[in-house]
């Protein structure tokens, strides 16, 4: 088998049993949401559509997966004849197919649910998922998601190198990393943290465009990625 | 088409200042069961883990195929390394962890994973941590043969295993090395089971390759000598003297010798008799560092 189609089988298969391991997290989203537009329509708020509704609460999911991904899919593919490089390429894509995959499920079913609350009368979901503008706009919205979601995945994935390959000292070292990459994920995504902050930044900090906002989380990836990478390139597989 | 040769040259391997290889070199070809044996902590899975390339040497090299194995996807998927794994943590049912484990092995074989399914009776529908440590066991093995990889090692890999199931591994390695010739490496201490498959044997103590040889070879340098008490402390003297057993007037004096043929023959001159010796006593006698000491 050529390496290039050998990294997509690895990708495939990486994609499919992570896949696996959503359903139940997607169907209690929805449930969830399901209950909370019910009380909606008894009290007064403005409620988010599903697809909103999920994302932080996708966030960690991912957060988690990425743990529990790297800590048992490294070796055991390393054990079954794959090199770390190989690996880590599959993974990579993986992740950015599943951060998609998740992205367009919580899509789809977001836009099932508004029809069928729209039959029964109940229109008050909005689509905005974050605070900053995307617009309205259903293809960025969509894009900022799962690029976000993928944020975490590999803030998850980096915490277990650090304490695969360097065990618990360092580890909490890579802790402290991810801890920092969440903070500054949050602040270019303006979450609650930043609105705490941003009467005290420098005014040219404040309201970055997501355009800036997307390449600089883009970058951040690229810098957790480089991290996973130069850690795990030799890395000793355990017995 | 790739020959899967093995050739080692100065290996070591050192663990912060522990030195778990020592300027390690061999060659293994392809067609043959090699075993290695040596005491716990000899360094037989830090040999094995540097040859799977699960972990990099701190000196010297490895060649397989004529070249470096280590992140080198042409040569990692034709190497399986069969180990002691800790599966309490490990809830796929065991069809679904065979799949996954043999998926990038180019010559695995399903027909030849379902037969060894049937013949093992290994429940193929149970999560692999509900299985009996012997079950385990067995569903490596069968990952380990079926993926029929050109470089199989197996470390220790019938632990928890009962004799008859022992019996059938013996077994399949022995009829499918015929059909299908691989280089096979069973790292081992039940060496008295196991010896009638190696064909070369290296023997590992304290992370130095100690012995690396032919097994016949190996075997016909040691002998036990019998007679009369006299005749035999007589005989022996000289020698190198492995063993002692004594009963009433008789003696039987283990020894090991390069040039045994003609020591043997003298000693049936002289009325002794003479038997073989195992690979266990040799084992026993070659990394007993008390009688160094």
């Amino acid at each position: 088998m050529k390496e290039k189609s050998l990294i997509l089988k690895i990708s495939k298969s990486l994609f499919i049993e992570q896949l696996k391991w959503s359903p139940w997290f997607i169907s209690i989203m929805f449930l969830l949401h399901l209950i909370v537009s019910y009380f909606q329509t008894r009290i007064d708020f403005t409620l988010n559509s599903l697809f909103g509704f999920s994302y932080y609460s996708t966030n960690i999911y991912m957060l988690i997966i990425g743990i529990i991904a790297g800590a048992y899919f490294l070796p055991f593919y390393v054990k079954h004849g794959i090199t770390r490089k190989n690996y880590f390429i599959g993974a990579t894509l993986s992740a950015l197919g599943l951060s998609a995959a998740i992205a367009t499920i919580f899509a789809i079913l977001s836009f099932l649910e508004g029809a069928i609350l729209w039959f029964f009368g109940i229109e008050r979901l909005t689509t905005t998922i974050l605070t900053v503008n995307s617009g309205n706009h259903w293809l960025l919205s969509f894009l900022v998601y799962t690029l976000n979601i993928f944020t975490y995945y590999l803030i998850g994935w980096l915490i277990t190198t650090g304490y695969y390959r360097f065990g618990w000292k360092i580890g909490f070292g890579f802790i402290a990393l991810a801890i920092l990459s969440s903070i500054a994920h949050g602040f270019l995504w303006e979450n609650e943290l930043y609105q705490q902050f941003v009467d005290k930044l420098p005014a040219q900090i404040g309201g970055l465009s997501l355009l800036i906002s997307i390449l600089l989380t883009t970058l951040l990836n690229c810098l957790i990625l480089c991290i996973i990478r130069l850690s795990t390139r030799k890395v000793a597989i355990k017995l | 088409m790739m020959i899967f040769d093995i050739e080692v040259s100065h290996l070591s391997l050192k663990y912060k200042k522990f030195e778990a290889l020592k300027d390690i070199s061999f060659t293994l070809e392809n067609g043959k069961i090699y075993g290695l044996i040596g005491r716990n902590g000899a360094g037989k899975t830090s040999l094995l883990s540097l040859l799977a390339s699960l972990r990099e040497a701190s000196e010297g090299w490895i060649k397989i195929a004529g070249e470096n194995p280590f992140e080198n996807y042409k040569i990692m998927q034709n190497v399986t390394f069969v180990h002691e794994t800790n599966y309490t943590e490990e809830s796929y049912k065991v069809q679904k962890y065979i799949a996954l484990a043999t998926q990038f092995y180019p010559n695995y074989n399903q027909e030849y994973a379902d037969y060894l399914i049937k013949r093992f009776k290994l429940p193929i529908n149970k999560p692999v941590n509900k299985l009996s440590k012997g079950m385990q066991s067995v569903m490596d093995v069968i990952i380990g043969m079926a993926s029929r990889a050109p470089i199989t090692i197996f470390d220790e890999a019938y632990l928890g295993m009962d004799a008859p199931t022992r019996k059938i591994f013996y077994q399949e390695v022995l009829e499918d090395q015929e059909k299908h010739p691989r280089i096979i490496i069973l790292s081992t201490h039940l060496v008295s089971e196991m010896d009638f498959l190696f064909d070369e044997v290296l023997i590992l103590h304290n992370g130095s390759l100690l012995v690396k040889e032919d097994y016949e070879t190996l075997v016909s340098r040691g002998a036990t000598i019998t007679g009369l008490t006299s005749n035999v402390d007589a005989f022996v003297v000289g020698k190198r003297i492995i063993g002692k057993q004594q009963l009433g007037n008789t003696k039987a004096v283990t020894i090991y010798e390069e040039n045994m043929d003609k020591i043997e023959e003298e000693a049936r001159r002289n009325g002794l008799t003479v038997g073989p010796i195992s690979l266990q006593d040799l084992f026993i006698y070659l990394t007993d560092d008390e009688e160094v000491a």
